[in-house]
């Protein structure tokens, strides 16, 4: 039966070398009483190193049973998960064990705890249980479990490793969210203005006096008079399907970790998601780099939001570079009914012949709009005037870069706005007001 | 981890320091009221060590910088009237000699406190040990230079003995001929005994470093991680199931042997048959004590090195 071997621990190492120094002492002295003191030390090392090995010298999983319960395999990233294992000694035999179910550095334990350094009597159970807080959104593997016994007093020990992985998708938090006016970035970078019409729409936009014309059942009674009669005004609403088109190529990496490109994309498009099923409108998303790496078709209602939070959770990064006019072809494939296509992406370097895919979507009735970071937000602002400087420098290639991609986006005719990172969701709700209302049109 | 809680470093390991202390102080009390006479002076610097020692010990003397300066000075009263004073003033070399008596002192601590790692124990004992031999050696030793205060002829006793020591070390090595080595030559058989208790202080310390039944594990020296966080959230706040909350509730703690046996008793057990076989061979025939404590040195060293060298193939298998 395979075994892992004896390490030394740091205690084991310390017994030995503190044994060795002793010696030398010794045998510069010659006493016998400073001889003692090496023969006793390494004497009690050595016998327990080798009573160790040979008492665990079949040690490994196959000395374990193992049961995971109570393990969460989805959890949203504002919630928390829970994790539970049973381990079972087949063994016959007591040892000193320290038990560890290793989670990503992204789970934080909020209640119980992954490790448990325990004596171990034979034929008992031990259970771990805790309670983690995920801390990125993303598919995580918990375990394998790692059991490592310790010789009883902690000179050397022997590890197993449990083949008992799980899986955890975290998924972002599909909110419904309104926020208040910001100011329309057409202002900052789009030529197209600010579209609204008055007209049978769901929003209130104004009180004006009744007209004979007027459908009674928009009068405002509370606020009319006997003198006037007021009747309430909304503006018209476009109630479009909606795609969100995320870049998931190599270039997204660009930003801090945990704020990068790509997770600034999937935060924007989870609001626009959150948004459009709060209204009762259909979402699809189209995860593409080079290729379709995921593609999920119109969603409505909950259990389409349950679907789409799924698909959130799982989208990562890809090798390869963003191909937009093949994405975009692909979604004008798909799409059967007019739709507003939000794409996020950096802008690197989108590949492909753009003006000609732009055309073929909007001369299918979809609209366009790409939404896409300051580069110099992505990265936190330098005290250093030397270090604020040298990193100008640093992102002055990749910002001109960028800039070449918008210009050329811009030229296809695309509306492309540029937001700072921390503005992503206002940015993302700004930009469905603004499609809705009309903005965007072909 | 429940039960396995931060205890303070130094009180329970007050039966450490209680085993250690007899043996140096047996030896420098000897040392003290021998034939040298160092008189007042070598009585105070013997305790300038030991009451610094002590307190930097219990914890009454705890900031570095205090600790270190302490050192400091009492190394620059040893060192001053070598450079300072001429050989034999008195009180200088007195004091001086009082402070390498109990210098041991000093780092004995590192033998007993509970955040010690067993290389500092053995070290800081075996250091100890070399001085009290040292000094023993020094006053069965008749010093060449006569008519000095006590603490001069201390000194030059101990230096004979150095230079003894080192030339017998040399005859070692060049004829193989072990005559001649005063520390080999000292043995008291109090100190030794006390010396023997002293060691075993060291050594159940490290399998005993608790005193209370709480404690899970034997290797408690070992910085702990920090807590996880000093917020933690109610159960109820996380939302958890019920079936998740049981889970949780019922987790397994830390939990001590429950067993006659002390943990590492074999191996205790082993080693005091090495050592009463040692002594017995030393005794009867020293030479042959001493290839014994070579060969099984080097046995030692093999077999340890034959477990810690396996290791498992690629295909799993044991390899060496």
């Amino acid at each position: 039966m395979a075994s892992s071997r004896v390490v030394l621990s740091p205690l084991g190492w310390s017994v030995i070398v503190g044994g060795l120094v002793a010696l030398l002492f010794a045998l510069v002295t010659l006493n016998l009483l400073m001889l003692l003191v090496p023969v006793a030390v390494l004497g009690i090392v050595a016998t327990e190193l080798l009573v160790f090995d040979r008492t665990t010298s079949d040690f490994g999983p196959e000395w374990f049973r193992w049961q995971r319960f109570e393990n969460s395999s989805e959890v949203r990233i504002d919630g928390v998960g829970s994790m539970a294992l049973d381990l079972s000694m087949t063994e016959r035999r007591g040892v000193y064990a320290e038990v560890y179910d290793p989670q990503p550095d992204s789970f934080e334990v909020v209640e119980g705890s992954a490790r448990l350094l325990t004596w171990w009597p034979d034929s008992e159970s031990v259970r771990l249980a805790y309670v983690y807080r995920p801390r990125a959104r993303g598919r995580f593997r918990v375990g394998p479990t790692i059991v490592v016994a310790h010789d009883p007093l902690g000179f050397g020990f022997r590890m197993a490793k449990l083949e008992n992985r799980w899986e955890v998708l975290v998924t972002p938090a599909l909110t419904v969210e309104e926020t208040s006016s910001i100011a329309t970035f057409g202002a900052r970078g789009s030529s197209e203005s600010h579209r609204r019409r008055v007209g049978p729409g769901s929003e209130f936009h104004a009180l004006r006096e009744y007209l004979p014309s007027d459908d009674a059942r928009k009068i405002a009674w509370r606020r009319s008079g006997l003198d006037k009669v007021y009747v309430r005004e909304h503006e018209e609403e476009v109630h479009p399907d909606w795609m969100v088109l995320l870049d998931a190529g190599w270039e997204m990496r660009l930003g801090m970790p945990g704020t990068e490109s790509l997770e600034l994309g999937v935060e924007g498009g989870i609001v626009i998601a959150g948004q459009a099923i709060g209204r009762s409108d259909r979402v699809s998303l189209l995860v593409y780099s080079d290729h379709v790496l995921e593609f999920v078709p119109p969603q409505r209602g909950p259990p389409g939001a349950e679907v789409l939070t799924q698909a959130f959770g799982r989208v990562g990064l890809a090798p390869g570079r963003f191909d937009l006019a093949g994405a975009l072809y692909t979604a004008q494939k798909q799409l059967t009914a007019p739709t507003a296509i939000v794409v996020f992406s950096s802008l690197l370097s989108p590949a492909g012949m753009i003006a000609e895919a732009v055309a073929a979507v909007r001369a299918s009735n979809h609209r366009l709009i790409a939404i896409c970071p300051e580069v110099a937000t992505l990265y936190p602002p330098e005290p250093d005037p030397v270090a604020a400087r040298t990193m100008e420098f640093t992102l002055a290639p990749v910002e001109q870069q960028v800039d070449r991609g918008v210009q050329q986006l811009r030229d296809a005719g695309v509306t492309v706005v540029l937001y700072p990172a921390v503005d992503i969701r206002e940015t993302a709700v700004e930009v469905q007001r603004w499609v809705r209302s009309g903005g965007g049109s072909p | 981890m429940g039960t396995v809680r931060r205890r303070v470093s130094v009180s329970d390991r007050l039966w450490a320091a209680a085993l250690l202390y007899p043996a140096p102080l047996y030896a420098a009390l000897l040392v003290l009221l021998g034939p040298p006479g160092g008189g007042v002076g070598m009585l105070v610097g013997f305790l300038l060590p030991l009451g610094f020692g002590t307190a930097t010990g219990v914890g009454l003397v705890r900031p570095p910088t205090w600790v270190w300066t302490g050192r400091l000075l009492l190394a620059l009263l040893v060192l001053v009237p070598f450079v300072a004073l001429p050989l034999g003033n008195g009180v200088g070399y007195d004091l001086a000699a009082g402070v390498v008596i109990g210098s041991p002192f000093l780092w004995l601590e590192y033998a007993w406190s509970g955040g010690s790692s067993p290389l500092r124990r053995v070290v800081a004992l075996q250091a100890t040990f070399l001085v009290g031999i040292a000094c023993l050696a020094a006053s069965a030793t008749e010093p060449s230079i006569v008519g000095r205060s006590g603490g001069s002829r201390f000194f030059g006793a101990l230096g004979q003995v150095l230079l003894s020591q080192l030339g017998g070390i040399g005859n070692v090595y060049n004829s193989g001929v072990g005559a001649g080595l005063p520390l080999e030559s000292t043995f008291d058989a109090v100190y030794a005994a006390l010396g023997g208790v002293a060691l075993l202080g060291v050594v159940l310390s490290w399998m005993y470093p608790h005193t209370a039944r709480d404690e899970a594990l034997p290797w408690s020296w070992v910085p702990r991680r920090a807590p996880a966080g000093p917020l933690r959230p109610a159960e109820e706040e996380l939302g958890l199931r019920p079936g998740q909350r049981e889970a949780l509730a019922t987790r397994t703690r830390p939990l001590a042997p429950d067993t006659v046996l002390p943990p590492g008793f074999l191996s205790l057990v082993v080693a005091v048959l090495l050592l009463v076989g040692f002594v017995a061979l030393a005794d009867g025939a020293p030479s042959f004590a001493l290839l014994v404590l070579v060969l099984g040195c080097v046995a030692a060293a093999t077999a340890v090195s034959f477990v810690l060298g396996r290791h498992l193939t690629a295909l799993g298998g044991l390899e060496g």
